[in-house]
């Protein structure tokens, strides 16, 4: 990280020195008319009061990264269940199960592959077209997931 | 025999009385018996049909049932012991020293926040399977399931539980009975009730003559009715097709209709009936009718795990429910119950050592239900909005449909505390009275509401202000008017500079709107961010006024306000009236990383057979791209690390990431408060219902009842991952140019790469060289 920012502040010094930056957007916004009726204007305060806690707190929630690694046995044992329910062309069952699954992690983009297969077996081209779009949100950029989501993209109709 | 002859002499037509008038009376007779004898034929035939139509028909209506979501256990959940107790509790699982029985649990904890539970589950009929009776040791460690291992010790990756009961749409008559089969009942649960209600079941026909005149002999010698004659089918005929009036014109076809019972049907069938037709108690309005219900109402447990004890109670509860009420009269509860007790020693149906143990056990009731018919009033009328979509409501109230919602519990009972309690304190501190408040709690990308409450009584049926109390929304509408910006990265970045002045805007009516600062001042030139952050009316009307009253409304529309937006200047800064589930539906989308999905609360119903009717599926729909998404999140975040919010992070660690927006409306009507972590978002409104002021703002009022649920709710932190395309590079505050980490005013922001700034800003080194919350997290 800290090499990042060397980078960075060299590049920015280099920048600043050689003169080659561009302009900014400006956002001086000149005072506007508007020409529909004026309603009511609330007057929006937010004064800043210290919390006072009613009950101490007995839990301390922990900041966590987008996946919950610990999960990976529950979500391993769904993906599992929801394929074999989309082998058995159980599609309703197939998508139940991997939305069971992403209740409990909602980054994994294998349930998202499965639903996308499933909806597409199903006809629903406009679901399956966004679970597919959901599980790239989440799929590692190469992967045999991502491979095969990107193959059903291009299956489907734009 | 002299005297008849006299008599038949009489008659003798000797006598003047002519021979065919004794044929014609004969004749008269007869046809007067053959008339009775066809009115009582047709009579009967008229009560054949009676009996067999509703015994071979739909028996009773049935209530729809109403489940939680059910408790999915895994390695990682988060979940500390209380809560996990709490919901095990509230499934009416016992703590004990060995598992024998389903529903049992043993705890053996090692310290506060380390404890193991082993648990004998009781298995229950889901949507998609059945999750058949199992034993699992979980341990809870630090916040979450640390292991989860089946009895032999094999990692189980997931375990089911069955769901919460939360409460039932009733027929008219608010009969509720849960059906059970004689292979459903506990041991001697059958025998218990023969002997004590009706010995001879097995051997009469439906009347028992000897019953009757044992019970006349009493009934005689006492005075008074002190015994019933009546035979365990002739209860059920009373119950099942007459009236509860004793007289003799009921007693006649009680008779008759109990004769026909046996004749057409078998004693299992009539026991069976019997068993689930049964009045048992009243729970407020409710009838609690069949044994299956009455275990659950007393004892919280299914009829399956009753004990001797338990067994004999509720077959004591026979002979007068509401005179043996074991709450309200436990000793005379207890004298019946050991009444029975002796009964099934005195059958042989348990040895005296059993008995006696049994007679000196205390009665083991479950606490007291309240007398609402639903447990949680503001989820189920929501739950009954919905299905009245897809359902009559005669088949809601009589088919027995299962209905499987995404109500948490555990979410549910805390999002209570908290705004009791909250209101509470809040009330006594300003010296106030008549606030109110609601909450909408959801998980963030299933759209499922997991708590809502619409009364700071938690347990009121009525307004449900979650759902109904439109009120403006004050600067919770704010995050829209810079998402609008954010969603043109070519124009908009959160570090550009955004003025603050005064800013002036001509109405349609002429006049001029100029709104001001909470604090009055202006700011001068602003980081983007920051205006978001701080709340600053001014630079958000400017910033709105740039971008278009249009385009912002369609932005609100976008993330799911199903409402009209009024075009007006007033509207930027949050002249919108929503309800609490409306501001959730919205929320959601931004907590979501901009997917729009629909909120709802159920996820299938089943009919009384257990077949599927309905599937309520996850549907979604990408309505603002991951980055202007990601870099919205990060303003929300600064509101709670450095701007209008940040008294939260008193009682947060500093480790997680939350966001938000607190909102007051004029005159401080309504406090506002709208947050979410990585998991869940909480919507609080806290205000009057006539709408008068209150000395609370946003962050003065709601905002704390939201600090105090997400203080008890374990939960992961908002997503710190930058999407492909966005880094974080170092922007100088004043002039949106690159700066770096030593530099005055330079501040740590996600931007795009592809509208990243190139060129720099002049550095002046930094007199304090402070750590940037983002990248305290970061690390």
């Amino acid at each position: 990280m800290k090499k990042n920012l060397i980078i960075i502040v060299c590049l920015s010094m280099a920048l600043h020195l050689s003169g080659c930056s561009s302009n900014q957007p400006q956002s001086t916004a000149p005072v506007e008319e508007s020409s529909v009726p004026g309603g009511e204007q609330p007057n929006v305060v937010q004064p800043e009061t210290p919390i006072a806690p009613v009950t101490p707190p007995i839990v301390t929630p922990q900041a966590q990264g987008p996946a919950p690694v610990l999960a990976k046995n529950a979500i391993a044992s769904l993906t599992t269940q929801s394929r074999a329910q989309y082998q058995a062309k159980n599609y309703q069952a197939a998508i139940a199960i991997a939305e069971r699954g992403l209740r409990i992690d909602r980054r994994a983009p294998e349930l998202y592959l499965v639903l996308a297969q499933s909806y597409v077996q199903l006809a629903n081209t406009q679901l399956a077209q966004q679970f597919v779009q959901q599980g790239m949100r989440y799929a590692l950029a190469g992967s045999e997931v991502a491979q095969k989501l990107a193959k059903i993209k291009d299956s489907l109709p734009r | 025999m002299t005297k008849r002859r006299f008599l038949l002499r009489k008659k003798n037509p000797d006598s003047g009385f002519p021979v065919w008038n004794w044929k014609l009376i004969g004749l008269g007779v007869a046809v007067v018996f053959l008339i009775c004898c066809l009115l009582l034929g047709a009579w009967a035939i008229y009560l054949d049909r009676v009996v067999r139509e509703k015994f071979d028909g739909k028996k009773w209506a049935l209530p729809s049932r109403v489940y939680s979501r059910p408790l999915e256990l895994y390695e990682g959940l988060p979940i500390t012991p209380s809560l996990y107790e709490q919901e095990m509790e509230a499934l009416g699982y016992r703590t004990a020293t060995t598992l024998a029985t389903s529903g049992q649990m043993v705890r053996r904890a090692a310290s506060s926040r380390e404890v193991k539970y082993e648990v004998f589950t009781r298995g229950f009929e889901f949507w998609d399977k059945r999750e058949e009776p199992q034993k699992y040791t979980l341990r809870i460690d630090e916040g979450k399931v640390a292991s989860l291992v089946d009895s032999a010790g094999e990692a189980l990756p997931l375990v089911r539980m069955e769901p919460e009961e939360i409460g039932g749409i009733y027929p008219n008559n608010v009969e509720d009975r849960l059906l059970v089969k004689l292979n459903g009942l506990p041991p001697l649960f059958g025998e218990t009730l023969l002997a004590v209600e009706d010995k001879h079941f097995l051997e009469h026909h439906g009347v028992s003559p000897e019953a009757i005149l044992r019970a006349m002999w009493v009934n005689l010698r006492q005075g008074d009715v002190v015994q019933g004659g009546s035979t365990l089918t002739q209860q059920l005929v009373k119950n099942f097709y007459l009236t509860q009036k004793q007289s003799l014109s009921r007693k006649i076809p009680e008779a008759l209709m109990s004769l026909l019972l046996e004749l057409h049907y078998s004693k299992s069938q009539i026991l069976e009936t019997y068993i689930n037709e049964v009045y048992l108690g009243q729970s407020g309005s409710r009838e609690i009718h069949g044994f299956a219900l009455a275990s659950q109402h007393y004892f919280r447990k299914p009829i399956i795990e009753l004990n001797t004890q338990e067994v004999a109670l509720l077959v004591g509860l026979v002979k007068g429910a509401s005179y043996y009420n074991p709450w309200r009269k436990p000793e005379r509860a207890k004298e019946r119950r050991n009444t029975v007790l002796s009964v099934m020693h005195a059958e042989g149906l348990i040895d005296e050592k059993q008995m006696r143990s049994a007679q000196a056990s205390p009665l083991s009731l479950a606490a007291e239900n309240d007398e609402s018919l639903v447990n949680y009033p503001a989820f189920v009328d929501l739950v009954k909005r919905q299905l009245k979509q897809d359902y009559q409501e005669e088949d809601l109230r009589s088919e027995g449909l299962r209905i499987f919602t995404t109500l948490a519990p555990m979410v549910q009972r805390q999002a209570e505390k908290s705004v009791k309690a909250r209101v509470a304190q809040l009330e006594k501190q300003h010296k106030v009275k008549d606030l109110q408040a609601s909450m909408v709690v959801t998980s963030v990308g299933s759209g499922e509401i997991l708590a809502l409450i619409g009364d700071k009584n938690p347990r009121f049926t009525g307004f449900n202000r979650a759902l109904d109390a439109r009120r403006p929304i004050g600067s919770l509408i704010k995050p829209f008017v810079f998402l609008t910006a954010l969603e043109q990265p070519q124009t908009y970045q959160l570090g550009m500079p955004l003025s603050d002045d005064p800013v002036s805007i001509k109405s349609g009516d002429g006049k001029m709107w100029e709104p001001k600062n909470a604090d009055n001042l202006s700011h001068g030139s602003v980081p983007l961010y920051r205006a978001l952050a701080h709340s600053y009316n001014q630079a958000t009307a400017r910033l709105g006024m740039q971008l278009s009253l249009k385009a912002v409304a369609k932005t609100i529309k976008a993330a799911g306000y199903p409402g009209e937006v009024p075009l007006i200047p007033a509207m930027l800064i949050g002249a919108v009236d929503m309800s609490p589930i409306e501001v959730a539906g919205t929320y959601h989308t931004l907590a979501a990383e901009g997917v729009y999905t629909p909120l709802h609360v159920i996820r299938e119903v089943l009919n009384a057979e257990g077949q599927p009717l309905k599937r309520y599926p996850l549907e979604l729909d990408q309505r603002f791209s991951m980055q202007s998404t990601f870099a919205l999140q990060f303003a929300l975040q600064a509101v709670l690390r450095e701007g209008s919010g940040r008294s939260v992070y008193n009682s947060f660690p500093e480790s997680l990431p939350l966001a938000g927006k607190t909102g007051t409306t004029n005159d401080q009507r309504d406090s506002w408060f709208a947050g979410f972590s990585g998991e869940h978002l909480a919507i609080v409104w806290v205000g009057r219902d006539d709408n008068s002021q209150t000395p609370l703002t946003g962050a003065g009022g709601a905002l704390q009842v939201w600090a105090d649920l997400m203080r008890q709710l374990p939960t992961r932190g908002v997503n710190q991952r930058n999407p492909e395309g966005m880094s974080f590079s170092w922007i100088d505050s004043q002039t949106g140019l690159l700066s770096a980490e030593d530099c005055d005013g330079a501040i740590w922001l996600p931007m795009r790469d592809e509208y990243r700034p190139t060129e720099a800003a002049e550095c002046n080194s930094k007199a304090i060289n402070e750590e940037h919350w983002w990248r305290k997290i970061f690390h």
